[in-house]
């Protein structure tokens, strides 16, 4: 599991530099992110103070770039492709069989941290559709039995 | 003016306005799912299209102005075919079946759906039916039967969907009936300046998120409901009356909840308050109100009211019949007459005419003058405006806030104290207004401020005189560089100063009052009195000033007898409960059986400021009119039939009707002359002129605090609902912030106390026992309790020492 969430001083220390109304909201999250890995929720209530602007701003830049994360990431991230030629190609029963066989919501995290399941946006590897990507990498071409089989090995730890 | 052409019809338009709102206000039909009247144009739904002649296509008419000589058309078969070709796309993400079912007409509440196998996605039975204007919309673009999509899947319908948000007692968000159409988000961040909403995500998975994503009561939202207003569908709604606001009347009428004097519109079904929405017409609130002006009408449970008159029949209050109680109260009040003194005491949510009959009474029947429990502040206050001006009542118009362009504040918080003036400071600053706020407390304004004065705590008002001091000297202080930058070269003309006096000590409230005073004199010179308002504590404070009742406080030493209107004094002033002994005849007027009601002979129950036909004198001298909107619980009568009453079994001869009243405060005062022909929600301002001086006179040390130890803050909280306060009612704080003792984090980490941890707070003399919470408003070194927590036990610590320090424990456990 994930280490304690770092204090708010810490926090605010690693984003001392940054100042209001310079556009320095995006370097001010790769920060956190690049120093812990994710950006913990309490961390946009420090930044907004030190931007002077609200949380609701920098929560809806940082939901709008699909880099940052909001949780420590997992040992395996699976990524489904929420695009229209994944989807148009039976991407949501893919969907669907991943959320059963893993028993997580789009989103979820498992207890123990070891996988994840996220939402991705096209990527533009629409040869591939319909896809997922875990860790990164995509794995394309998928039937619904693939994904099962897919999703199995990685519930099990293999 | 331009003039168009629509649909054949040649109209007069302002040019440039736009072309939405043009054909909005002469009749024409255009749906318009995003736009928000005055606001700049989103242009995302794109279901307000119109067709221009000459630029190729349709326009959308929220994004077009008008042109003079432009022809447009609203009707055509191709406007008709895209508008529902465009309403469908938003349809495909929303729950559409009733909408373009072709028996929804037929179709009831409580019926089997047809066609659709999961009862729970239709209008039928969701709590914005009828009143929803996706559906209207639909309606109006006659959408029913249309269906291109048959047999295909529809996103909404096969999409699992986010929880809703139903964790706070105000504000239910669900997403589920989102339409995305940004408008909550807009009128967060635009009109109300707050920005506690985004858009977050993208694509597909685009969604309304609140603060920092989590539960909407833990983001900065203040809970206004500027956003429920604007959503055209049940995603944003009130959560108290989310599925029974259907009201069979709606009553203009003003908010009894502060001196600004918002005007509401109360819907009310079989005489009980359902539903609040802002007033309009009114030129300070205009379409905006806060929590309490949306929230407070219910913020006791009807049965938590008093609907009979109560007599005391040795130790217990048993119920009487009207006539009874009222002959009872006579004779018990005309017997303490016979035996000594007897105060009468109104509160400050009573309206001009029942002051002016509870004034008639004491003057006739009891040979005294009536009083208020706000009297010490209201007092303090105006003989510091007295000294600089020669008159208490200063003519600054809130109406020039919003345009001003210098602002100061001198406040502990008027976003919690008075929350529409804050709205309008806020306005200013964003339009550029160069803002200085005086206070210990850190406010939202400071966001906004220019330069924020943070005295030590409870010397506001020693500060604003210091920096006056400086602005006429010519001198530099390094703790006001920032606001003395700000200040120095400022228009008089368009400077404005706000200061809302503490309302718990008379003390300090004075030095505010003659601090901003120094400070308006300084930036303003003789015109100063125009360019100042007071908030005082209270809705009709002012109103309660010009009729005198503010001008002598209540002796509660040995009194004979007590008739209390509207009001419990136990909560403002901690000596009115030596009054309440068994030698002292009580009778209270009021619609809630608090402290003061329980120790009374008699209590004639009375249905509160929203059942009152009458009249508030708002902070800046604006007379604002209450409708009777809500009726009376039970047998409980409206407060100026009580009195009238009253004053009838005394003999004492009073106007009959609150028309009557309002002429003969009018034959005394002829400024309220024409307060007589008001238009409900508009108001007027009473004719204040310039004061006849005004002159600095400098402030008196700031009395000496106790070292080594916490210094007590307390003001009026945004949430707390006096009239619950006042019954100390458990709920009487919804959202349990400001029934806490509130902390700045640092103190907690010193003191090792943890959020929620149940701490004792005391003077050595007085304890108040309560959770802890953390507030980064609080200054280290203070400890904040709201005027209303506990009874006001606040009030009693600033009576035992001008500048109270407290000492925080664990609690002894038994
Ligand atoms: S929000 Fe409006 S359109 Fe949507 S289900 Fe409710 S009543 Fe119908
Ligand atoms: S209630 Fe007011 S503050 Fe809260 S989100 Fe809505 S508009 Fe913003
Ligand atoms: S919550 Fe309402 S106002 Fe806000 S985007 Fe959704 S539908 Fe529009
Ligand atoms: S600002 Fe004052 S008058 Fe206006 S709604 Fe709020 S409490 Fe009522
Ligand atoms: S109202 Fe014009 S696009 Fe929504
Ligand atoms: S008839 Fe409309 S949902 Fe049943």
């Amino acid at each position: 599991m994930a280490a304690a969430e770092p204090s708010l001083e810490e926090l605010r220390q690693l984003v001392s530099e940054f100042r209001p109304n310079r556009g320095h909201l995006l370097p001010a999250l790769h920060k956190v992110q690049d120093t812990y890995g994710y950006i913990p929720r309490s961390a946009i209530e420090v930044i907004a103070r030190q931007l002077n602007t609200t949380p609701a701003l920098v929560y809806g830049a940082m939901t709008f770039y699909a880099e940052f994360r909001t949780h420590p990431p997992a040992q395996t991230e699976i990524a489904w492709c929420s695009g229209p030629t994944c989807r148009i190609l039976g991407g949501d029963r893919i969907r669907e069989a991943l959320e059963h066989t893993l028993g997580l919501p789009l989103g979820g995290y498992s207890e123990d941290g070891r996988y994840a399941l996220h939402l991705g946006q096209c990527n533009g590897t629409c040869s591939e559709a319909p896809q997922v990507w875990v860790n990164g990498r995509v794995v394309g071409r998928l039937t619904v039995a693939d994904a099962i089989r897919l999703a199995r090995r990685i519930r099990e730890g293999a | 003016m331009a003039k168009i052409t629509v649909n054949g019809r040649v109209i007069e338009a302002p040019d440039g306005a736009v072309l939405l709102e043009v054909l909005k206000e002469n009749g024409f039909y255009v749906s318009s799912l995003c736009y928000i009247p005055g606001l700049k144009p989103y242009a995302g739904c794109r279901t307000c299209l119109v067709d221009v002649e000459g630029p190729p296509g349709l326009q959308l008419s929220c994004t077009t102005t008008v042109q003079d000589g432009m022809v447009v058309r609203t009707d055509t078969e191709e406007i008709r075919a895209a508008r529902k070709a465009v309403t469908s796309i938003i349809l495909a993400n929303h729950s559409d079946r009733c909408l373009t079912c072709h028996r929804r007409e037929h179709c009831h509440p409580g019926d089997i759906c047809l066609r659709d196998d999961v009862v729970t996605h239709r209008c039928l039975t969701c709590s914005k039916n009828y009143r929803c204007e996706l559906q209207a919309t639909c309606e109006k673009v006659e959408m029913a039967g249309y269906e291109p999509w048959v047999g295909e899947e529809r996103s909404w319908y096969a999409t699992a969907h986010p929880e809703a948000d139903r964790a706070n007692p105000f504000l239910e968000f669900d997403p589920q009936m989102c339409i995305i159409c940004t408008r909550c988000q807009r009128a967060c961040n635009e009109i109300r300046h707050t920005g506690a909403i985004t858009l977050s995500g993208k694509g597909w998975d685009t969604r309304i998120a609140f603060g920092a994503g989590g539960p909407i009561h833990e983001s900065n939202c203040d809970f206004c409901g500027a956003c429920i207003d604007v959503c055209p569908t049940a995603a944003l709604m009130e959560h108290p009356n989310k599925w029974v606001a259907k009201p069979d009347r709606w009553t203009t009428t003003t908010c009894d909840s502060c001196a600004i004097g918002c005007s509401i519109r109360l819907g009310t079904k079989e005489g009980r308050g359902v539903i609040v929405r802002p007033g309009v017409g009114n030129p300070v609130s205009g379409n905006q109100i806060c929590v309490r002006g949306r929230f407070h009408y219910a913020s006791l449970k009807p049965r938590e009211r008093l609907g009979r008159h109560l007599v005391r029949r040795g130790t217990i209050l048993a119920p009487s019949n009207y006539a009874d109680a009222v002959a009872e109260a006579a004779r018990h009040l005309r017997q303490a007459r016979e035996r000594g003194r007897v105060a009468v005491l109104v509160g400050g949510t009573a309206t001009n005419e029942e002051a002016l009959l509870a004034r008639i009474v004491a003057r006739e029947a009891f040979g005294t003058e009536a009083t208020t429990a706000l009297a010490p502040v209201l007092r303090a206050v105006a003989g510091a405006l007295e000294a600089r001006f020669g008159t208490a009542r200063m003519a600054g118009n809130l109406e020039a806030l919003a345009k001003a362009k210098t602002v100061v504040v001198v406040h502990d918080d008027i976003e919690e104290s008075h929350n529409i003036a804050s709205l309008r400071v806020k306005d200013a600053a964003v339009a550029g207004a160069r803002l200085v706020v005086i206070g210990a407390l850190r406010s939202e304004l400071c966001d906004f401020a220019a330069a924020w004065v943070r005295p030590a705590p409870n010397e506001e008002g020693w500060a604003a005189a210091r920096l006056a001091e400086l602005l006429l000297g010519g001198a530099d202080e390094a703790a006001f560089a920032d606001a003395l930058a700000a200040l120095r070269g400022a228009d008089p003309e368009s400077t404005m100063v706000l200061v809302a006096p503490n309302p718990v000590s008379p003390g300090k409230a004075a030095a505010m009052a003659a601090g901003a005073a120094n400070l308006a004199i300084a930036l303003c010179g003789e015109r100063a009195s125009e360019h100042l308002v007071v908030l005082p504590p209270e809705a009709n404070a002012h109103g309660l000033l010009d009729l005198g009742l503010a001008a002598n406080e209540p002796d509660w030493e040995g009194l004979a007898g007590l008739l209390v209107f509207r009001d419990d004094p136990t909560l403002t002033v901690p000596a009115a409960a030596t009054a309440l002994r068994p030698e002292c005849a009580v009778v209270v007027i009021d619609g809630l059986l608090h402290e003061t009601a329980k120790a009374a002979s008699v209590v004639i129950a009375e249905g509160r400021a929203y059942a009152a036909e009458g009249t508030y004198t708002a902070a800046d001298f604006r007379v604002q009119r209450l409708a009777p909107a809500v009726r009376p619980e039970g047998e409980a009568v409206r407060g100026f039939e009580a009195l009238r009453a009253l004053a009838e079994a005394l003999g004492v001869s009073v106007p009959a009707t609150p028309e009557e009243a309002l002429l003969q405060i009018a034959a005394e005062r002829p400024d309220y002359m024409p307060a007589a022909d008001l238009i409900v929600g508009e108001g007027i301002r009473l004719d204040v002129s310039r004061a006849p001086k005004a002159a600095v006179v400098p402030l008196a040390e700031p009395p000496a605090a106790a070292a080594g130890t916490l210094r007590l803050i307390s003001s009026r909280d945004l949430y707390t609902a006096l009239d619950a306060a006042a019954l100390r009612h458990p709920e009487a704080e919804k959202l349990h912030r400001y029934d806490r003792v509130r902390l700045a984090p640092a103190d907690m980490a010193r003191l090792a106390v943890r959020e929620g941890d149940v701490v004792e707070v005391t003077d050595g003399r007085l304890t108040v026992t309560a959770p802890v919470a953390a507030d980064e408003r609080v200054p280290e070194g203070a400890v904040y309790l709201s005027s209303l927590m506990a009874g006001g036990i606040a009030a009693a610590f600033f009576a035992a020492s001008p500048m109270p320090t407290v000492r925080i424990g664990a609690p002894v456990t038994a």
